[in-house]
């Protein structure tokens, strides 16, 4: 009886839209059509004019104090965003509060992801006022494309690659020798995040300097994630779940005591990872941003860093 | 009374028009945005490329072997469960459809802790030399467990409105359970569970949060077709394109069966 009621009801509605079912037809199309060459029209030069609006207001701040606004917005609280580099997730969390102390009413915050990730965020149209990269190749990228202020770009710490270990080596891993071993389980970064990149590069060279091919490739078939960002890595490893893992070396330092151990590579076989920073064309407010790059740059900022097990962007 | 019938008749029209096109349009416009991001020759030769080829078998041999196994272990269990009274029936009501509700980043977290290296129960099975996260077990494993509750929510629904009396019928005329549910239950509920099937297979074909957890990511390995995109997004933009694309035509024929069955079973669907 329901069903009755029901298909009543739907024959009712069906005859009532199939009399006008041509116009619907019609008129949706018209809206799709409409909709879509909209979304292209205003997708297409949107790019476009955001990217120079900021670069002028940049060009001109050099000359002429267009910075006026910033009395009035300091009264106001300020937020920075930081696109950065993954593998400063537990130096972030200090670096935020201690910026705050310096400047205050100002915060930042944090957008913690692989470089390549930030990269890419950062070109389809991200709002950021600062990028902390780990690599110089994305750094570059960036530059020449135009998203930061080419000007304030600088080095800004550098990190090691080390081989890391849970507790209790459930792997059996006595030296770089026994990576190669068949049967071991290792986690590194994908061929596109900075760290699986000078992983590779230090893979390579090993191979060369000490290693053999059969060597490389055991250690290939012994992988068993490739992780988006440096700290997955390291998790994967600090679970056990992998007998050993290519991170940086700030990870290893930075790590709670008794909870990895590591295997270090020979500096001529390793790669050092300059990490840079450096402000967003686009951002809101230079000054404020400026700010941050000078902290981060300072003593105090560096001491954060080395309190992290990065070394300075000189060695 | 008739003008004011007829003024709110093109009214509702009016508005069902303009709802109805508002929701094809916020739906299809991305989808079509893909396929306006590629072209013929892009999408070939990524299509050739060793990482776009191994995801979609690894994706396609996983889901079939995931739906496989839901269907021999899910159907009896939506059979008794429908059938029986039980103690605590309603929790297990509630655990079916749990992982519709929870993010699948929980789930690959859960399925690590419990079946990881150093997991509850992964822990005994690695003294046994068996490891089962990051690798094709865990990608199966992720894939039941999200995309379990699309056949099992159909199946006890199909066997919960089928009238017993049938069987019992059948039963009383000396049939055995396993030709009842052969030659009676089955064909009146086939083409329901087909499509429960089906959507169950998209879910696991679609997979991403639990899987990149629990199975890890690595290509020819783990790296099913959800994973890839992920992958490419950071590198090759075209790849992460050509996978979706090769994504929506798959979901779109599946789709499509389900509307062709449901259609010739009439209201039931």
């Amino acid at each position: 009886m329901f069903y009755s009621i029901l298909t009543y009801e739907i024959n009712d509605i069906m005859r009532f839209q199939k009399r006008n079912l041509v116009i619907s037809v019609t008129i949706c199309i018209i809206l799709c059509i409409a909709l879509t060459f909209a979304g292209c029209t205003s997708s297409t030069p949107a790019p476009v004019t955001t990217t120079p609006a900021p670069r002028s207001i940049v060009t001109t701040s050099l000359s002429t104090p267009i910075i006026t606004a910033v009395p009035t917005t300091q009264a106001a609280p300020k937020t920075l965003i930081a696109f950065t580099a993954a593998s400063l997730t537990g130096a972030s969390d200090k670096i935020g509060p201690a910026f705050s102390n310096t400047s205050p009413g100002t915060t930042v915050k944090f957008n913690l992801d692989g470089t390549q990730v930030l990269k890419q965020q950062i070109e389809q149209g991200a709002n950021a006022d600062v990028f902390i990269s780990a690599s110089n190749t994305y750094t570059n990228g960036l530059k020449s494309e135009g998203y930061l202020i080419n000007s304030t770009v600088k080095n800004l710490t550098s990190n090691y690659i080390i081989v890391i270990i849970p507790a209790g080596n459930p792997g059996n891993i006595q030296s770089l020798a026994d990576l190669g071993t068949p049967g071991k389980r290792i986690a590194m970064g994908t061929p596109e995040v900075p760290v699986g990149v000078n992983t590779r590069q230090v893979i390579n060279k090993l191979t060369n300097s000490t290693y053999n091919k059969t060597w490389q490739e055991n250690l290939n078939k012994n992988l068993k994630t490739l992780e988006t960002t440096e700290p997955g890595v390291v998790t994967k490893v600090t679970l056990g779940e992998v007998d050993a893992g290519f991170v940086y070396e700030s990870s290893y330092k930075a790590a709670k005591e008794g909870t990895l151990s590591a295997i270090t590579i020979p500096v001529k076989d390793n790669v050092l990872q300059i990490y840079t920073i450096g402000i967003l064309n686009r951002t809101a407010d230079k000054v404020a941003a400026q700010n941050f790059e000078d902290f981060m740059l300072s003593a105090a900022g560096q001491k954060i860093l080395s309190d992290f097990g990065f070394r300075p962007s000189g060695s | 009374m008739t003008p004011n019938f007829r003024i709110s008749k093109s009214l509702a029209l009016a508005v069902a028009v303009i709802s109805i096109g508002l929701v094809a349009a916020y739906l299809a416009l991305p989808i079509l945005a893909l396929f306006f991001h590629s072209n013929p020759e892009m999408f070939i030769s990524s299509l050739m490329e060793p990482k776009v080829t191994d995801a979609l078998v690894l994706s396609l041999t996983t889901s079939t072997i995931a739906m496989i196994i839901i269907v021999i272990v899910g159907t009896p269990a939506a059979y008794f469960h429908s059938r029986l009274d039980y103690p605590g029936k309603s929790i297990v009501d509630i655990l079916i459809d749990l992982p519709l509700v929870l993010p699948p980043a929980v789930a690959g977290l859960a399925l690590l802790l419990m079946y990881g290296r150093m997991g509850m129960f992964g822990q005994y099975l690695h003294l046994f030399g068996i490891d089962i996260a990051f690798t094709i077990i865990a990608v199966i494993m992720a894939q039941i467990f999200v995309a379990s509750p699309f056949y099992l929510r159909q199946a006890k629904a199909l066997f919960g409105q089928l009238d017993p009396t049938y069987e019992q019928t059948a039963r009383s005329l000396g049939a055995s359970p396993l030709f009842v549910f052969a030659t009676i239950v089955l064909p009146l509920t086939f083409e329901g569970l087909l499509s429960g099937l089906v959507m169950t297979f998209a879910r696991a074909l679609g997979e991403f949060g639990a899987t990149i957890m629990v199975a890890g990511n690595l290509p020819g390995v783990t790296q099913t077709m959800p994973l890839a995109i992920y992958g490419a997004m950071q590198g090759d933009f075209d790849v992460a394109i050509t996978i979706s694309i090769l994504l929506v035509l798959i979901s779109f024929g599946i789709m499509a069966i389900i509307s062709i069955l449901t259609k010739r079973r009439g209201l039931l669907a």
